[in-house]
Formats: structure tokens, sequence, C-alpha cells
């Protein structure tokens, strides 16, 4: 059984986030791979090594709350990133990931996995129409987040062709080994089936999408079209 | 009326009223255009009518329920005798209020206005409100506003323009925090049970237990029991859902308040059972078909409570998005289960509702992103109970299909 583990489900879902975790294990299923969503709360036991952990996005107060309970996890947490365990953060859940986390003005430190700064005291960035390219091309969605990140010594996972991304330059998010932190929101996965698929590969290699994945992959195509509208 | 309006108000007005004529002649209903004119000659006009209501002005202020409650509030002070200016069918920007006062009578003894937060300020230093109602901070994305706890900033900092009671709902737990200790003459509306506490963040609800003046004791389908002086009320709803049971009692705390002595039980109660269903929730249109129950979503709290509150789950289901909502990541939030299939779902954004629904295992029959030919695609079939959950453009459309354009509720 394939497990895709959400981490703080209650806090880090503030963009629909808890669909990435869901698209993931319903293509596995599609593909004929058992697969479960699991979770992790606050105060939880240490949980076993997940085949996935997804993060979602909070708002300043939630990230500062589950800052707190991080330090639980967080050895775990490099351990598995650095073990190859597929990764996903989106927005400001990129700040579980860095090393460093600026608050209200304070310094706070996260899983320390990317060598960056998210800045959470930003200004708001709104933009209807996200699009980035990676290596194996472009991806659509919407970007909704009040928060920069500076990256000290990591790759950039897209280049930005509208939108704002990590600080208005061109760069989205980070890309180190399987792990990838990235503002794009839909949810990313749900819009663009490519990521999803690279994900699912990345959990297991056997992974192949069949006649089952066409209807989704149809579906988001034409919500693609319709943010182009 | 404590002040009689000055020349240059009421030639705004005027003004006002002329233009909302020649647009009506030309067969256009811009709203906000006659609101413009009047502020163009009358930059004073909102506080110079505001000015003449002796009973003040009554804000009322959250993220789900305000329109409800304006008219909620509004019926049950006519209901008593009172002349009411509300701004129910205009917008809430001051253009907007501008223009409801082009187009209503501003001769009134009290003022009740349905306020966005995001303009509450400005609207605020206008119609210096005397007295506010606040239902509930309910806020699912980062959006339009900013953060949850931004909002909540916002609605704290309109509260704080008031010189009178504000009238809070202690089971809300931002708005349990703005009124604890904040120097607010705060009064509280709340419910005995399990109210649930939708938006609000699952890890951060530690509220402080506030004496309440009018408290929802129990809700029977369209019907609920409320508590104010110490006795049990049966009163009508304007939907079935323990939220419309919150508007209710937020409504008479501010009643009571507002009228004092003069409030009486009987006239409350009577403006309540008159009072029709909420806009977006109850309302049932014939068709060929059978009857159609049209639904609200504007956001996911409207969604979910609405969906909630269901008798049944919906057998024959049209859901329809349009394109104002601009970033659908929240339909992932929402908890669909009670939908079992869906017939046709429709609008500009129709593809990212049946991806939703793809990805939670529910059939989706068809998508049809054009209305007409999606509705009539939906009646098809044998006859029986539908329901339609519409986005507010796409209800307006739908209503405008079945010979309804009055604005019921408002904007």
């Amino acid at each position: 059984m394939l497990r895709v583990m959400e981490l703080y489900p209650e806090q880090l879902n503030l963009n629909g986030d808890t669909g990435n975790p869901a698209v993931l294990v319903h293509r596995l299923r599609l593909a004929g791979l058992p697969a479960r969503h699991v979770v992790y709360r606050p105060g939880e036991p240490a949980p076993y090594r997940p085949d996935m952990v997804t993060i979602g996005a909070g708002s300043k107060a939630a990230i500062l709350h589950v800052l707190h309970d991080l330090p639980r996890i967080s050895s775990l947490i490099y351990q598995w990133a650095w073990d190859g365990v597929p990764m996903l953060a989106v927005g400001t859940g990129m700040a579980l990931l860095a090393d460093e986390v600026i608050i209200d003005g304070d310094s706070y430190a996260g899983a320390g996995f990317a060598r960056a700064t998210v800045d959470l005291d930003a200004a708001g960035q709104v933009t209807d129409r996200f699009v980035t390219t990676w290596h194996s091309g472009t991806l659509l969605g919407t970007e909704n987040h009040r928060s920069t990140v500076t990256l000290h010594a990591e790759e950039a996972f897209g280049t930005v062709a509208h939108g704002f991304g990590n600080n208005g330059s061109n760069e989205d998010g980070f890309e180190i080994r399987n792990v990838i932190g990235t503002h794009m929101q839909g949810p990313v996965l749900a819009l663009n089936p490519t990521l999803a698929d690279w994900f699912c590969r990345a959990i297991e290699p056997v992974y192949t999408p069949n006649h089952r994945h066409i209807w989704f992959d149809e579906l988001a195509a034409q919500a693609r079209e319709a943010l182009s509208a | 009326m404590r002040h009689s309006l000055p020349t240059r108000t009421r030639a705004a007005i005027s003004a006002g009223k002329l233009t909302r004529t020649l647009l009506r002649a030309a067969g256009r209903t811009a709203s906000a255009v006659p609101g413009h004119v009047a502020l163009r000659m009358d930059p004073d006009l909102l506080t110079r009518v505001r000015d003449t209501w002796a009973f003040g002005c009554v804000f009322v202020l959250g993220s789900n329920g305000k329109t409800t409650t304006t008219k909620l509030l509004t019926g049950i002070l006519r209901e008593h005798g009172m002349r009411v200016f509300t701004n129910a069918s205009g917008g809430n920007l001051p253009q907007g209020i501008a223009s409801s006062m082009s187009a209503n009578p501003v001769a009134a003894d009290i003022g009740v206005i349905e306020v966005d937060e995001a303009f509450g300020e400005r609207i605020a230093a206008a119609l210096r409100p005397s007295m506010a109602v606040a239902l509930n901070v309910q806020v699912d994305q980062i959006y339009r506003f900013g953060e949850p706890e931004q909002v909540a900033g916002m609605i704290d900092r309109i509260l704080h323009t008031v010189t009178g009671p504000v009238i809070l709902n202690s089971d809300d737990p931002q708005l349990n925090r703005i009124g604890t200790d904040s120097g607010l003459d705060a009064i509280w509306f709340g419910a005995d049970g399990d109210y649930r506490l939708l938006g609000a963040p699952a890890w951060n609800t530690a509220t402080t237990d506030h004496e309440v003046e009018v408290s929802v004791l129990g809700v029977d389908g369209g019907r609920a029991t409320i508590g104010w002086s110490g006795e049990r009320h049966k009163v009508a709803l304007p939907a079935a859902g323990v939220h419309y049971a919150m508007d209710v009692a937020a409504a008479i705390t501010a009643a009571r308040r507002v009228l004092g002595a003069r409030f009486t039980t009987s006239a409350a109660l009577a403006a309540l059972e008159r009072s029709g269903p909420a806009f977006g929730r109850g309302e049932a249109i014939h068709t060929e078909a059978g009857p159609m129950q049209l639904l609200l979503q504007k956001n996911l709290a409207s969604l979910q409570l609405n969906l909630d509150s269901l008798d049944e789950d919906p057998e024959r289901v049209l859901i329809a998005m349009d394109s104002s909502s601009r970033d659908l990541s929240w339909l992932y939030s929402a908890d669909l289960s009670r939908i079992k299939q869906v017939d046709v779902v429709s609008g500009p954004r129709a593809a990212f509702m049946a991806l939703r629904l793809a990805y939670a295992g529910i059939p989706v029959a068809a998508v049809e992103p054009d209305l007409t030919r999606a509705v009539n695609r939906f009646l098809q079939g044998a006859p029986g109970p539908r329901t339609a959950i519409l986005d507010y453009d796409q209800m307006m459309a739908v209503r405008r299909m079945f010979g309804r354009t009055n604005l019921e509720g408002g904007a």
C-alpha cells in the first residue's frame, strides 16, 4: 500500500491544498496501484516513513502554529527528503522545508532541507493565470500568497512566464532531488497531470497512466483553457 | 426628522433619480451610475442623508449571511412601524449606497446597511454607524482581502468606528476574540449546542464564554427555538439550517437594542413569519419537469452550509460555475459527499467542478458550459425534484429564464 502523507491538514489547507494528495492517490489507484491518503497532525506520534509527502499553504498565523510542532518531525522530514522520498510544498508551505522563515520580523527554522529564506511579511500576490515552465513543459494555475522565497544555493523549480513567483524575478519555488516547492495552485496537481504523473512515477516507477486517466486529463486541459480565456 | 436635507443634497438625489430613469428608458440597469452622478453633485450626500435618521445607522458585517440578516432586521423594524432605509438592492460601495438613495425614499428613522468588509472603513467615515452586527468571519482562502486574520482585522477596525453597541456572534472564534476586552460595547448572541464553525481554523477555536442575550436553542427544519428575556420562542427561519437561525438571532438582538421598550415579541415573530426565503436558498422554481430548488454557492462556506442543511441528499443535480470565481482551489476543501451524482455541470468554469467531482469519484453525466442548453438538458427525463447549485450570476440567469426578474434580497 502506497502512502501519501499530508502534513498538518487542518492548518495548511488555505487554498484547497488537500486536493494535491487526493489527486495523487486517485491517479495511483486508477493505474492499479493501491494507495492511501494519510495525515500527520500536531502532537501525533512520529509518523512512519511514507511514499510521498505533501505540504499545503497556510496563513501566517497557521505557519507560526505548525512551526512549533515541526521540530518533533523535522529530522525525519530531512532524512526522508535526503533519501529521495518525493515531496510537494505549495506556497507558504515551502516555509516548512526552508532553513529560515521570517514571521513578523522574527526568524524561525524550518526543516532546513532547502537552503532558502521564506519571508511571510511580504505583500499579497494574486495572479489569476500563473504560468511557469519546468523541465517537462508548461504548468498553469493560479497564484495567491503573501510570501517571498529567496534561494541561497538551490535551483528554482519553474521559470515564471506570467506571475510573481518567488520574488518577482522569473523564478518559482525550488527543486532538490525529488522535492519540489512551487507557488502554483489550482490545486497544481489537479490542473497539471504531467506534474502529478511525475510524482506518481517518483513514488512508484511502474506507474503508467492508462485509458482511465484520459477523462481526468481532458477535464484538466479544459480547466487550463478556461483559465487562459 | 432631526435635520432636513440641504438643497444641494436634494438636487443630487434628484439628479441620481433622473439618471436612473434615463438609463432605464435606454434599457440599461447599471446600478452604480446614478450614485456616481449624485455623489459628483454632493460628495457629502451619504453623511447628510444619514444625519436625518433619528435612530442612526446599523451596519451588518460578516462573510456570510449579511443579505439575509439585513433583510430580517429591516423586516422586524418595519413591523414595529419604523421607516427603514436599506441598501438591499444596491451595492455596498459608496456609489452603490448613493444609487440606493436615488432609487428608494431616503426619509427614514434608521438605516440598515449591508457592508462589505473591504470598504467598511470608507463607508463608516461617511455613514458613522451607531450600531453594528457582525455575523462571522468565514474566509476560506487568501483572496481579495488577504488572509483570514487580516479580514478579522478589517472587521475589528470597522467595529471600532461604531459609536454604540456592537452585536457579535459569541460562537465565532475571531469575533469572540475581537469583542473580548476590546473596549467595544459588545452584546453577544450565540447558539446552545453544536454551531458548526465553518471557515474557522480548526486549530484556533479557543473562545471566551460570554453572557448571551439571544440564544439559538434548537433547530428543526425551517423553524428554530430561540431564547431571549428568559423565554423560548418558536420562530420561522428563512431556510433550514443553524446558520440561518444565527442570522435570526443576530437580527433579533439588534432589533431589541434599536427599539428598547418598543420591541414586542409578537411583532418580531410576525415579521419573521412573513419574510420570504433567503436569497439563494430554499427558492423553488416550478418547471415542466417538477420543482427545481436553487442553492447559492458563492464560496466554500455558503456551498457547504447550504449542502449540509438539505433534508435529503439531492437526487438530480445541476452545478454551474461562473468566471467570477477566479481561483477555484477551494472546491477541493468542500465535503461533497451528499452529492451522489451530477446530471450537468455548466458555466464557463464547468471543467473545474467536473474535475473536482471526478477526483471525488462522483459521476458526472454531462459537461455543458452553455447554461441555457445545460438547463434544458437538465429538465429532460423523468419528472421529479431537482436541485440547481449556482453561482450568483448563474442564479440570476436561471431565474430570468423562468421569468423571475426581481432582485429578491439584492446584490
